[in-house]
């Protein structure tokens, strides 16, 4: 797992953890679409910052010679043959969809962030 | 909003373009990029689905070896680097189109970077520097519904098919290209072309940008003359034909030169191109819905291309289309002139099958440029759409060849083709189009043409065989136009000599 453009690109390791503000937090949540009261931002926070200060010991413990991972077991190229497999029909597909229409899954109207 | 534009001459005079273009190529792989669903779209509605696409719990995506290799020759055409490993990441976003809530992609990992790809413009080559290419996955389809106009604004619902959702897609991203000058709308379409044929070349895809097979978003900002800083782009998404590719970024620049000009500043927006008459609109500004929290994708393991790899795959490239174009060049004999031409309108490959089926390339080329080019821009559309196939005008050109047809004729065949008439054989049955082969009925015009006109008859009869051409016209009306007017005049110089 050494050299190549991976090898020089890992994500960023903090030295130290900053504080979680309300404002990040809301943030946080609006990206989320999840839909705070005040009163929650400002319950939440601190429990976000104690996860976090927890992920910081981490890092302090973990040295330059440990590289950051996002897989627990060191391999590579795990590829599937360009073979077609049998999926679902698209009454299983739709099974558990909360509204549907001519075989399409339903879902309400979407504002603004189209893709 | 009614927007200033500028005239592209004036823009000139005062702006340096700055143009970035994104490609996307859907892959012709048997099944999607993670799961074993036919990657087949525009079928029943999420007929191709299964717990993988649909973002089930549980489901886990095992990336297709086809897409990776095809990603890896794409990079290779392009004279890519290759990543020596390299992740997938997740990109996640809110919206419907994606049932995961993330779409699987490459962030600062891609597969392939640092390539380039040359085009020629009127003689002059510009080098497109490649940034990028990457592996990523097709999103779903959304159906609006309700509201007056059938678009996301004013839709009561939506409607998702999953069908598309997964199909593996390689993203193709430019460096800024610039000093292209007033060449900028035809470097951004010669660009897309060359890829187009070169993706084509390897094939990988369908590459049919009216099915959406492969799509380009045109990023266009300006930069006052002389000024080595670039300004705001505008990202005008889904531009889908090489036409609209030019007409975009000319339409972009006149229009960003009205804003600038006016002492406005351009938005940074993506905008939405309208084939209808070549202009762009205001789609959604980016916001915080650009905060995509990419991060290592955990369910994937890193790709890791082996160099012995890489080399079997840089083996089975195909010839470069830039190198192919030298070759069928000097196959036919083109001038430097006629060469050109054939690929501005982009008519290589059809002329290239038209001669394959049979016909003489200049006859080829000849149909291709004039009689179906004409006919493709009066409707608006790229010439390989224009309705007629290369065997269809070898089919005409061979009974122009065994004298059955005149070019007048032919073009009315033409016109029967345009029109779906039917085959060549047919359109001429029906339209009784077929040139007068038997010389009785033509005698019998000459006769009555001489008869009419004594004093040319004599005059042919003198020596002055340029006389005839009126008894040619005359015998060509009388038949409708449907006489070989060289059988014609052989026939009334026998006649009176
Ligand atoms: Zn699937």
């Amino acid at each position: 797992m050494t050299g190549g453009i991976g090898a020089q690109i890992r994500p960023t390791r903090l030295s130290a953890m900053p504080e979680l503000s309300r404002d990040e937090v809301r943030h946080l949540a609006d990206l989320a679409r999840i839909d705070l009261s005040d009163a929650e931002l400002e319950h939440l926070a601190p429990q976000l910052n104690v996860i976090l200060e927890s992920v910081a010991s981490i890092q302090g413990v973990a040295g330059p010679d440990v590289p950051a991972t996002s897989h627990p077991i060191p391999m590579t190229n795990v590829f599937r043959e360009d073979v077609v497999v049998p999926g679902l029909t698209p009454q299983q597909a739709l099974a558990a969809a909360p509204a549907q229409e001519d075989d399409k899954f339903s879902v309400p109207r979407i504002l603004g962030d189209e893709q | 909003m009614t927007e200033t534009l500028i005239d592209f001459d004036e823009v000139l005079e005062k702006f340096d373009p700055a143009m970035g273009l994104e490609v996307h190529v859907e892959l012709n792989t048997n099944t999607k990029m993670f799961c074993g669903c036919p990657a087949v779209f525009g079928g029943a509605p999420n007929t191709n689905v299964c717990p993988t696409c649909l973002g089930l719990p549980g489901a886990m995506p095992a990336v297709n070896a086809k897409a990776v290799e095809s990603a890896i020759r794409i990079g290779l055409a392009l004279n890519c680097e290759i990543a020596e490993w390299c992740r997938f990441a997740r990109k996640n976003y809110f919206y419907p189109d994606m049932p995961k809530n993330f779409q699987t992609s490459q962030y600062d990992e891609p597969i392939a970077f640092e390539g380039y790809l040359d085009v020629e413009v009127e003689g002059e080559t510009f080098r497109i520097e490649i940034e990028r290419a990457h592996m990523e996955e097709d999103t779903g389809k959304a159906t609006h519904v309700g509201g007056s106009t059938g678009r996301i604004q004013g839709a009561d619902y939506s409607l998702i098919d999953y069908n598309r959702a997964g199909i593996p897609l390689i993203e193709i991203v430019t460096k800024p290209i610039l000093n292209t000058g007033a060449k900028a709308p035809l470097v951004a379409k010669a660009y897309v072309s060359a890829l187009r044929d070169l993706v084509k070349a390897l094939g990988v895809s369908d590459v049919r940008m009216d099915q959406g097979s492969m799509r380009c978003d045109v990023n266009l900002s300006l930069a006052p003359k002389g000024s080595d800083k670039l300004g705001t782009r505008s990202e005008t998404k889904n531009v889908n034909s090489l036409r609209s590719v030019e007409r975009a970024v000319r339409y972009e620049m006149s229009r960003h030169a009205g804003i600038l000009l006016s002492g406005g500043s351009v938005l940074q927006e993506t905008r939405h191109f309208h084939e209808s008459d070549g202009t762009t609109s205001s789609g959604r500004e980016k916001s915080d819905a650009e905060d995509y929290r990419y991060f290592p994708e955990p369910d994937l393991v890193p790709v890791a291309p082996s160099r012995e790899w890489v080399e079997e795959l840089r083996a089975t490239l195909p010839e470069p289309p830039a190198e192919r174009r030298v070759r069928l060049q000097a196959d036919w004999g083109f001038t430097d002139l006629e060469m050109r031409d054939a690929i501005n309108a982009d008519a290589i490959d059809l002329i290239e099958e038209t001669v394959a089926a049979g016909a003489a390339p200049q006859a080829a080329r000849k149909w291709w440029l004039s009689e179906i080019s004409r006919r493709a821009n009066e409707a608006g559309v790229d010439l390989v759409d224009a309705g007629v196939s290369p065997a269809q005008v070898a089919e005409v050109q061979k009974l122009i060849d065994a004298g059955t047809l005149n070019d007048k004729l032919a073009r009315q065949v033409f016109d029967g083709l345009f029109a779906g008439e039917g085959t060549p054989a047919e359109i001429i049955e029906k339209r009784g189009l077929a040139l007068v082969s038997d010389d009785g009925p033509l005698l019998a015009a000459i006769e009555d043409a001489l008869a009419a006109q004594p004093d040319i008859a004599e005059k042919i009869r003198g020596g002055n065989v340029k006389a005839a051409g009126a008894i040619v016209g005359a015998v060509m009306k009388a038949t409708r136009g449907q006489a070989d007017a060289a059988r014609v005049q052989q026939l009334i110089v026998e006649r009176l000599s």
